[in-house]
């Protein structure tokens, strides 16, 4: 009977405040689930209390229906990897893999095949008699994963196994790292801040904000359909703006265009503009919110240059419909391989006609 | 529920509450009822005025010394620099009593360099007398500089000479240029190193009691008033003593709080070369003059220890060698019985100071737990209480078999010296395995345990070979105090378990001068492998933390 990891509303106080409260979540047989937040957000304390480095004050955690939540850590079977390696600066690459089969009592020229064979999968087992400090930081890394997994784990567990590599390294380990999680077949749980991390490995992504769950979904929902004006924030480069109903408009790069402003136009988009809040006066408010593309007027403030395109930030007067007060100004981020100058005056116009709507 | 932390710690603070507080809080107890026989009695109040004439003097003196050569040797590159930098610490590789031993053959009223300076200037009698408050700073100004030298030094080697660049830009002369910038900035280094010093020369035992004549301080009034059985008298010095000490612990960090600066940066301190050849040819001189001096003690024992005793009488160096006073140590059961003394002693207290620290120094460095801080202050404790003060509280507790009051009779037993040396040495152990444990990864210990690993598995293949070079420092630090310990030992030894040093001690007051050289030969062979053993294994800080008070 394999039910995988079951997390089931755990909370945890420390002196004056709450890390974690009442977080449940899945992690299915096979699957890789990601605990995404930023820094503070309860994710490592969370981690930590699934490992049971911590006691939940509250909650349950369950293996295939057993509950383990007071269990101590030693006596999990669960696979590590730590930020930092934790990689035991006085042995061996073989003896740091092999320390967890020596945990078990396994003999030792059984351990050492062991060792080997794991040390093969991530491809080091040329340096398996180097000392750890002699290793890369990728090569570490790949220690710290040989080691977590070579007594066939029941739920593998990975704190933050991307932030210390450098970017390039980073993009070629993660698709490595989802093969070889794959290949050892246990429910997978890491934690990251990168939400680029997360998207790239993960089956399922739990979105973890100021020590609450703010959204479980798939990264492709997630991006799509952002349940809150938090999660918007959080996932991709949107910008938020208010339109009616206290609703919020998420307006990511590639929503965007970004054209010159001529006199032609200016007609053209205060006509538009005018034609739609005329017509949004009448819509309903379902209507409005699906209705239509929508433009701005504003002025770029800065550019530079990436991946082949212009970057740009302007600055826009949003006035809509329903929305009290004059109109608030937002900062929009824009891509295009046309060049604009700073200060000069554009217009924005979203590219498709469904945009994404979150409620604040 | 897993069981708390608190409940590991409990034992250890209990301990330590027992065997450092307690006979503290005893001695004070003690004392009361004596307290006005100590103010009207002229000599107890002469020892207290001169205990901190001598303290304070030290200081000046060490200070004095000290910094200036800190300077010379790190900033300026000239001839001899490279054999007086290597020598400048070995006084601190002299056991207590043998520095004062070797500065009696040396300049005491027989001594070698008295005998020169007389037969040079043709005097009817010798040229000075080492007795006295002078004679007492004389002493502790050799052994004790190497404090401020070693704190200046790395003081000055993390400090980064664009400062001084900077302030040149800024048009600052050099005499401003010092006080305004360098020394503010040394100050922490300075005030460290005072500390240091007050604290060795207020607890100084070894020179007032050789070299004191008339002058009385407290450490060797306690010895005499427990010797004349005035027991609250004692007790009462004892707790005026160990009151001076934390006098001078909160005034000096009172000082150091006030110019609390980090010097940051990796320092960027240039070696200056210096040009001018008549400067180069003059502190050449200087140079090697101090390297005599800093060696001559050494050389002074060991030489003693193959004169032959007894013929030695006007003539500037003795007369005639042998290796009969070595020959001697090992054949002769009266003379091989302190050695055997000292070092199972020395081994005893050791092996529970290890085993003892090492549990207190992974709890102060790896858990949070409900009394941390006591624990970490009980551990830091018998550093600032005089050696005397602890030997007396031990005698004051430990006189009787009275469980209910917490006491057990040790007095006249073995086990009171490996105590004495067991407290003495917890705080120079615990501090050297918890910065073993502090640079390692804290989560190593969370990575075995995740792995699967029981606590003992952890202990053995993680967290003990993690500890290692403290552990070992550690251990071969306090097997070198405990070798030689003399302050402590002399309260409180037996005929049975008498110790090396106290033996020296009698073989002086016989006029066998080369059996006690030989005695202190080997103290300082085995000091010396021992301290150099540690200090590759653990780096300067620990060395200067070495609890060896005089």
């Amino acid at each position: 009977m394999s039910k995988g990891l079951q997390v089931r509303g755990i909370t945890r106080r420390f002196a004056t405040q709450v890390a974690v409260r009442d977080v449940s979540f899945d992690v299915l047989p096979k699957e890789i689930v990601a605990l995404v937040g930023a820094s503070g957000s309860g994710k490592t304390t969370t981690l930590r209390m699934v490992a049971g480095y911590e006691i939940p004050d509250e909650g349950r955690i369950l293996l295939d229906g057993k509950d383990i939540t007071q269990l101590p850590p030693e006596k999990r079977g669960f696979g590590m990897v730590f930020q930092h390696y934790a990689l035991f600066p006085h042995m061996t690459v073989l003896d740091n893999v092999a320390f967890g089969l020596e945990a078990r009592g396994v003999a030792k020229k059984e351990r050492y095949a062991r060792a080997m064979n794991a040390l093969e999968i991530v491809g080091l087992q040329a340096k398996s008699d180097r000392r750890v400090q002699q290793l890369s930081g990728g090569e570490q890394q790949r220690v710290a994963l040989a080691r977590a997994v070579v007594f066939e784990p029941k739920v593998l567990l990975l704190d933050e196994p991307l932030s210390n590599l450098d970017p390039t390294l980073r993009e070629s380990t993660r698709e490595e790292l989802k093969n070889i999680i794959h290949r050892v077949g246990a429910p997978a749980l890491f934690v990251t801040h990168d939400q680029e991390d997360a998207f790239a490995i993960a089956d399922k992504v739990v979105l973890i904000g100021k020590g609450s769950v703010l959204q479980i979904d798939t990264p492709e929902q997630l991006y799509k359909n952002p349940q809150s004006a938090e999660v918007a924030k959080f996932i991709g480069k949107a910008s938020l703006v208010p339109i009616a109903g206290g609703r919020m408009l998420v307006l990511r790069p590639e929503d965007l265009s970004i054209s010159a402003l001529d006199s032609g136009d200016l007609l053209h988009v205060s006509n538009q503009f005018v034609s739609e809040s005329a017509a949004l006066a009448t819509a309903t408010l379902e209507q409005t919110e699906i209705g239509g593309t929508r433009a701005w007027q504003g002025e770029v403030l800065s550019r530079r240059f990436a991946s082949g395109n212009y970057v740009y930030i302007v600055e826009a007067l949003c006035k809509e419909a329903g929305v009290p007060g004059d109109g608030s100004r937002v900062l929009l981020e824009v891509n295009s391989p046309v060049r604009y100058e700073v200060g000069q005056a554009v217009v924005l116009k979203t590219v498709s006609d469904t945009p994404t709507i979150v409620s604040k | 529920m897993r069981k708390r932390v608190e409940l590991y710690a409990i034992p250890f603070i209990l301990v330590l509450l027992w065997v450092v507080v307690y006979p503290n809080i005893t001695l004070i107890q003690g004392s009361f009822g004596a307290w006005g026989e100590f103010w009207q009695s002229p000599s107890d109040v002469e020892a207290l005025r001169n205990s901190i004439i001598v303290s304070v003097g030290s200081v000046v003196a060490a200070l004095l010394i000290g910094v200036p050569l800190a300077f010379l040797l790190t900033r300026y590159e000239f001839p001899g620099r490279s054999i007086l930098r290597a020598v400048a610490v070995l006084p601190a590789a002299l056991p207590p009593l043998v520095g004062v031993i070797s500065f009696l053959f040396l300049y005491g009223e027989s001594g070698v360099v008295t005998r020169i300076v007389q037969s040079i200037f043709a005097l009817e009698k010798a040229p000075w007398k080492l007795a006295g408050i002078p004679a007492i700073i004389f002493v502790h100004a050799y052994t004790m500089y190497v404090y401020v030298y070693l704190f200046v030094s790395s003081g000055l080697q993390r400090y980064d000479t664009t400062l001084d660049e900077a302030a040149v830009g800024l048009g600052m002369g050099p005499f401003k240029r010092f006080t305004r910038v360098t020394l503010p900035l040394l100050t922490p280094a300075i005030t460290g190193a005072a500390l240091l010093v007050f604290m060795n020369a207020l607890g100084s035992f070894s020179a007032p009691y050789i070299f004191g004549g008339g002058a009385r301080v407290l450490t060797t009034q306690i010895l005499n008033s427990k010797l004349n059985e005035a027991m609250g008298v004692a007790y009462v010095e004892t707790t005026v003593l160990a009151l001076s000490a934390v006098a001078g612990l909160l005034l000096f960090r009172w000082i150091e709080r006030r110019k609390d600066y980090v010097i940051s940066g990796k320092g960027s301190s240039t070696v200056q070369s210096i040009q001018s050849k008549g400067t180069r040819v003059m502190l050449g001189i200087v140079a090697m003059i101090c390297v005599l001096v800093l060696i001559l003690p050494h050389l002074m024992v060991l030489l003693m220890s193959f004169a032959k005793d007894g013929v030695w009488t006007t003539q500037i160096l003795p007369p005639e060698y042998t290796l009969q006073n070595y020959v001697g140590l090992f054949t002769e059961n009266k003379l091989w019985t302190p050695i055997f003394n000292s070092i199972s002693m020395a081994l005893i207290a050791t092996f529970a100071n290890v085993l003892f620290c090492a549990m207190t120094a992974y709890l102060i460095v790896t858990k949070r737990f409900v009394g941390r801080g006591l624990l970490q202050i009980l551990t830091a404790l018998p550093w600032a209480i005089p050696a005397t003060a602890i030997a007396l509280g031990l005698l004051a507790t430990f006189n009787e078999n009275n469980l209910l009051a917490g006491k057990v009779l040790l007095i006249g037993s073995f086990w009171m010296l490996p105590l004495a040396y067991f407290i003495r040495n917890v705080p120079v152990v615990s501090s050297s395995i918890e910065s073993s444990l502090r640079q390692m990864d804290p989560t190593i210990e969370d990575a075995a345990r995740g792995l699967g690993a029981s606590w003992w598995l952890t202990m053995r293949r993680v967290l003990i070979p993690a500890a290692k070079p403290g552990i070992i420092a550690g251990a071969l630090l306090a097997a070198v105090t405990a070798v030689g310990e003399f302050v402590a030992s002399i309260v409180l030894y037996t005929h049975g378990n008498r110790p090396i040093s106290i033996e020296i001690l009698a073989q002086l007051r016989a006029y066998a001068f080369g059996t006690a050289a030989a005695y202190s030969a080997l103290l300082i062979v085995v000091v010396l492998g021992f301290t150099l053993l540690a200090r590759t294994l653990e780096g300067r800080e620990v060395i200067s933390m070495r609890d060896d008070r005089r």
